[in-house]
């Protein structure tokens, strides 16, 4: 019976081309034969990646492959306050692109006013993280973090749980996304759908990349690019003495790393020496997940990509500038930290001259990528 | 006028007949109309002996304050408001007076039920109440007019289920008042309110009770250490009849423990995070610290007369 329909539709079509005997109608014709047989041929206009040098390609979901139409509807939900349920905030009111898409405070707020227990993330090069978030070992892509913000009531943060209904409908009255979500979406029949939101939110963000900063300059060959100052601190950062490079390595200055080349996933999560009183309930990190002890106080460490621009640091935003986090370091850990039996095995005292943090401070300053944080295409479209 | 009259009846039971059609068993579908009662296991949800409804206080749920026995539950005597109250069920049996045990066949009905799992939803999004304004109380289910011996059913969503995509799953697994987005998986029971008393205006009780110290060490493959899924065993003096009495679930029985005149209590099943859980786990026959059977018996749920 449906094989019957689909030959009629498809004789049908064919019929059409031949008879208006127009090569464009007949392309859309083909186009819609092969929707019928099941193959999607097109998505919509593939997007183009513009990688910096040293970045391999990012590993994209099979089932989201990436296009200019989703990467321009999930701008304008990226940045839409509808996504709220009060219309107060959006994505973007904690990842602004002038702090490398973070907020800039040390615990980010929702959308009723609810604190949030962690400091929001950068998004810098969020493409290639193994993991999302600070701790969470389950959230692997960027479809299914989106969800957290948006549904999630522990913390309330956009506030939409069971406001699924409505959050649609303020979309599908809007004529500007009708077309937006249909060029999104061009095979589906039904495009409004939270899975196609969530979607079109990490196409966007996986457009985030930044790849050009002074270091970026520096290692493409202009020596003029970093300072003396900053250069000293990067050697003390991939030195022994430093060692900041074990977690903090590779182009995109973190350990773990996802992208079309990856072979074997290496998921790291480490205790970086806080004081104990910073993994109280809820900000257990890993343990969270595994219930083991041996598993408290371990987060992800973040890129450091754009680092300068994302104070105040940790998962909880409680060290307020770049020099404290040296200190911190330096120092083995700080408060109860240092004798913490969780902590890594690179987080140990080692000394530095006071002209050496600031060296490294200028080095890790050298990650800022100014074209990132300016450029229009990330910019809030409303 | 004979023939009239055959034609009439003829055309009346073919109308009959024809409303039948569609329904899996049309002789179940008469019989069921024959007893005025639908097939399936009927849930209701109480606070003490109040109802539990959306939109005004509830009261009546506390214990007199002669009582020389200090009972801390729900919130005392004081008036409180519902918020939320969800749960999903699945797994159903019924072990008749021979001991056979009879596994319910709880069919896909595209709105309340799929793949054996049902969601019972007692608020209506009215008044206090956050959720949707759609209600279930009924586990549809073919059942015999009889009295059993057993009722078993498990509070909560097979692991085979839990981590599936839930904006894309069929409903009612597609609900994200119940999805548990931090953990790939489901909340198998949402229960809160707040008090509308005076002086605790708004003191909160929320508890969410889902499998936890979920970890994926294979893609795909999801492992809980804490199941948290209760067995829930009824087995009345006189037996269960699915056509003359129901399940009732007790917000009071459900958060004994716990009393939020002083402040705010919570629950999310997330481990030793969850210092508050420990105290209304048991009320569910739960041992928090392990996610499986404990040793006290389950209290919230229990049979009644329709």
């Amino acid at each position: 019976m449906n094989k019957t329909i689909i030959f009629l539709l498809i004789s049908f079509l064919l019929f059409q081309c031949t008879q208006l005997g127009l090569e464009k109608e007949k392309s859309s014709g083909s186009e819609g034969i092969l929707l019928l047989l099941g193959t999607s041929p097109s998505e919509g206009t593939p997007y183009t990646w513009d990688l910096p040098a040293g970045f391999p390609m990012p590993k994209v979901p099979s089932d989201n492959p990436i296009t200019l139409e989703k990467v321009e509807l999930g701008r304008f939900l990226f940045y839409d306050t509808r996504l709220s349920e009060n219309e107060t905030q959006s994505c973007g009111s904690c990842h602004k692109q002038e702090n490398a898409f973070t907020d800039g405070l040390a615990v980010s707020v929702g959308s009723t006013g609810q604190s949030h227990p962690r400091n929001a993330q950068h998004l810098s090069n969020v493409a290639y993280n193994l993991r999302q978030t600070w701790a969470n070992p389950l959230l692997k892509k960027l479809e299914d973090q989106a969800r957290v913000p948006m549904f999630g009531d522990n913390p309330v943060e956009l506030g939409m749980k069971d406001r699924e209904d409505l959050l649609l409908e303020r979309l599908e009255n809007d004529p500007d996304y009708v077309s937006k979500f249909k060029a999104a979406f061009p095979s589906d029949s039904s495009p409004f759908s939270i899975l196609n939101i969530t979607k079109a939110l990490s196409s966007f963000q996986r457009t985030f990349i930044s790849g050009n900063s002074a270091y970026d300059r520096y290692q493409a060959g202009d020596l003029s690019a970093l300072s003396a100052s900053a250069i000293r601190g990067k050697n003390l950062f991939f030195g022994e003495r430093g060692e900041c490079f074990h977690c903090h390595g590779g182009f995109n200055f973190t350990d773990t790393i996802l992208h079309v080349g990856t072979v074997f996933e290496e998921v790291t999560f480490h205790n970086n020496g806080l004081d104990s009183s910073r993994f109280i309930s809820p900000n257990g990190g890993l343990y969270e997940f595994t219930f083991q002890e041996s598993d408290r106080g371990k987060f992800r460490a973040p890129s450091l990509r754009n680092v300068e621009l994302t104070a105040p640091y940790m998962h909880d935003g409680s060290i307020p500038d770049l020099l404290s986090v040296i200190n911190h370091y330096a120092n083995g850990g700080s408060g109860d930290g240092t004798t913490n039996p969780n902590r890594d095995v690179f987080v140990r005292n080692f000394s530095l001259s006071e002209s050496e943090k600031q060296d490294l401070v200028e080095f890790l300053k050298s990650l800022t990528d100014t074209e990132f944080t300016t450029n229009p295409k990330f910019e809030d479209p409303f | 006028m004979k023939l009239l009259y055959i034609n009439v009846v003829l055309l009346l039971l073919s109308v009959f007949i024809f409303r039948c059609d569609g329904s899996s068993n049309p002789n179940l579908a008469l019989f069921a109309l024959e007893t005025k009662s639908p097939p399936g296991i009927e849930f209701s949800a109480v606070v003490g002996d109040s109802h539990a409804t959306c939109g005004e206080d509830i009261s009546g749920h506390g214990d007199s304050h002669s009582s020389s026995v200090t009972i801390q539950h729900v919130a005392g005597v004081m008036p409180i408001g519902l918020k939320d109250l969800r749960f999903y069920v699945s797994g159903f049996e019924l072990v008749d007076q021979d001991d056979n045990i009879i596994t319910l066949d709880v069919p896909n009905t595209g709105v309340w039920q799929y793949s054996g799992v049902a969601l019972l939803d007692f608020e209506n999004g009215k008044g206090s109440c956050s959720g949707t304004t759609e209600t279930n109380n009924l586990v549809q289910a073919t059942v015999e007019n009889k009295t059993y011996k057993t009722l078993r059913f498990t509070l909560g969503i097979p692991e085979t289920l839990n981590h599936i995509d839930y904006s894309v799953a069929p409903s009612p697994l597609n609900i994200s008042g119940l999805a548990w987005g931090w953990t790939m998986g489901y909340r198998f029971f949402v229960g809160e309110f707040l008090s509308n008393d005076p002086v605790a205006v708004g003191n909160a009780a929320v508890l969410h009770i889902g499998s936890a110290g979920c970890t994926e060490p294979t893609p795909g493959n999801y492992s809980c250490t804490n199941s948290n899924r209760t067995v829930i065993e009824l087995t009345p003096v006189d037996g269960f009849n699915p056509f003359t009495q129901k399940v009732q679930f007790d917000l009071k029985k459900a958060f004994t423990g716990w009393n939020i005149s002083t402040g705010s209590m919570s629950c999310h099943s997330m481990g030793a995070m969850d210092s508050n859980c420990s105290a209304v786990y048991p009320n569910f026959g739960l041992d928090y610290s392990t996610g499986n059977a404990g040793s006290t018996a389950q209290t919230v749920f229990g049979i009644v007369s329709k």
